[in-house]
């Protein structure tokens, strides 16, 4: 479990501080969205789940591990895996599974182990066929899946992640998102920061930032359906629940918080009246 | 796509070969063939060529890696050819800059070593890979750890530069496009302005690298990279092969000065 408590932090002291009293728990194996507009924190935020950055004020504590003890810092590191922005700039190896072994050849482990690890995270990612490619070989959704194969290494329990969908084509943003969802499945806790409404509607819970604060939080469905505020901080709401939403305006009797396309398709199906019944009046 | 000493792969013998072993070896014959005299030059060039089929490299391949060379090895024979002093060859006159018969002699030698130097340094490029190669790079400097330095970190830094290679090329493309459709001209006009061109270009790839390396020393720190010591998923292990390998080599080496000494000792006789 994550706690962040109060967490004020300033890149530098007197500066205006980038957050300002975070409250935070993190539940093991769940499913965490951050979002929020550009320049909100998210990524600061984030860089505080491994001790990238230490708070300023407020504690952040990773299954009860200090980030602002240097002695925890490597099992912090080891506990929760952090994939970055760009993967172009986090792939350190000359080979996929070079790259793969960079985080496991930190630890210590013995070669034997680090091969096991490497050909283990590499199948989760889908990716063994490319244990030999030169990184630049690669599509930018390959890529991610490198560099998740390289935290999965490391053996984390909880990977928190930077828009790793940005800058992708439909096939490698559906193959990131859906490595991200096995992954939960397995019982890794998820932070996914996204600028994309669309990808989070799966997520157990929703957190929006504005200014380095939590402005609003709860299920995707509940965080949705405050339309206007989200629009307020220049962000959007998944198409569906536009429609829906725009539908509810206009009079039409469809329920809110419509997120995805199989529960639209329920709702409208149940707005028309069933053929055969309608044989029978008749 | 650029490709790192051109490395190519296959499955043959000396492919199988442990890293340190080639690159003893080409040590060792780069040593012996820089004393080589015609002779001996002769059967190191025997025994370089015969290692070819062995290899399963294409012989084309190594003339491609010495065509680079050739400006520089045929200044190497013009100067030997011209600046030797001795007996001018006939129609030559009798200057003190002159071809002469030790100039074409020296000449001819010293541009034989030097391809033979290309060539056995291409045998390890060609059937090593890059990672394997900075895995025995680690492996032949950790004498410098007595010194503090650590062999890890250098080899590492090796693997890192030349990871960086492609990626920086490509963005060097990029940068050189925008500039381009911005109306920028690259390798026209006069020095002047083509040096200027080449800062346009500079400045926002050191830009560029300098934000590329913050971002990469982050995600090192996040994956654990530290002072302390590291393993590799590679273990370096000699093998039969490689004792096999290392003898031939040194067997050749030495196969010169024993001839030597042996028609030295008929001579004797």
């Amino acid at each position: 479990m994550i706690t962040i408590k109060d967490l004020v932090f300033a890149y530098d002291k007197g500066k205006e501080p980038v957050l300002r009293g975070i409250d935070l728990q993190i539940e093991d194996g769940s499913y965490v969205a951050l979002v929020g507009p550009n320049g909100c924190g998210k990524t600061t935020l984030l860089r505080h789940l491994n001790g990238l950055l230490l708070p300023t004020r407020g504690t952040v504590l990773v299954d009860g591990l200090d980030t602002r003890d240097p002695k925890s810092l490597e099992k912090i590191r080891q506990r929760v895996g952090m994939i970055f922005q760009n993967p172009d700039n986090q792939i350190v190896g000359m080979t996929v599974e070079e790259d793969v072994a960079f985080g496991p050849g930190n630890l210590g482990l013995a070669p034997a182990e680090i091969r096991r690890r490497v050909r283990r995270s590499l199948e989760t990612v889908g990716m063994v066929s490319y244990a030999q490619s030169p990184p630049h070989a690669l599509s930018g959704g390959e890529k991610r899946l490198v560099a998740i194969a390289g935290v999965l290494a490391m053996d984390p329990c909880h990977i928190a992640l930077d828009e790793p969908t940005s800058f992708l084509d439909p096939g490698g943003r559906r193959r990131v998102l859906g490595t991200i969802k096995t992954l939960n499945e397995q019982g890794l806790t998820v932070i996914h920061v996204s600028h994309d409404m669309n990808e989070i509607t799966g997520a157990d819970r929703v957190l929006v930032m504005d200014q380095g604060r939590i402005v609003l939080e709860g299920t995707p469905r509940e965080v949705f359906s405050r339309l206007e505020q989200l629009r307020d901080l220049g962000l959007d709401v998944p198409v569906v629940t536009d429609l829906f939403w725009r539908l509810r305006r206009t009079g039409v009797d469809v329920p809110p918080g419509v997120l995805s396309v199989k529960d639209a398709c329920w709702a409208l199906s149940a707005l028309i009246p069933h053929p055969r019944e309608g044989q029978k009046e008749s | 796509m650029y490709a790192l000493g051109q490395f190519i792969p296959s499955d043959s013998l000396i492919h199988g070969l442990d890293p340190r072993t080639k690159a003893l070896s080409v040590i060792l014959l780069s040593l012996v063939i820089l004393n080589s005299q015609p002779a001996a030059a002769a059967i190191f060039t025997l025994f370089l060529l015969s290692l070819i089929p062995v290899s399963r490299i294409p012989a084309g391949a190594f003339l491609r890696a010495l065509k680079p060379a050739l400006p520089f090895l045929l200044l190497l024979f013009g100067i030997h050819l011209l600046f030797t002093g001795g007996a001018p060859i006939p129609p030559f006159p009798d200057w003190r800059i002159t071809v002469t018969y030790q100039g074409l002699h020296k000449g001819t030698l010293v541009t034989w070593r030097f391809a033979l130097l290309l060539m056995s340094a291409s045998f390890l490029t060609f059937t090593t890979s890059p990672s394997e190669l900075v895995c025995g790079l680690e492996w032949l400097l950790r004498p410098l750890n007595i010194l503090g330095i650590s062999s890890r970190d250098v080899a590492f830094m090796v693997s890192l530069a030349l990871r960086f290679v492609p990626t920086l090329l490509e963005e060097i493309r990029m940068i050189r496009e925008a500039q381009m459709a911005r109306g920028a001209s690259f390798g026209t006009g006069g020095l002047r302005k083509r040096t200027r061109s080449i800062l346009f270009l500079l400045t926002p790839l050191l830009n560029n690298s300098i934000q590329r390396a913050e971002d990469l020393a982050l995600a090192m720190e996040s994956r654990g990279y530290g002072r302390g010591a590291r393993t590799s998923m590679r273990e370096l292990k000699l093998g039969y092969n490689d004792f096999l390998a290392l003898g031939a080599v040194i067997l050749c080496s030495g196969l010169p000065f024993l001839l030597k000494g042996l028609l030295d000792s008929l001579h004797a006789g």
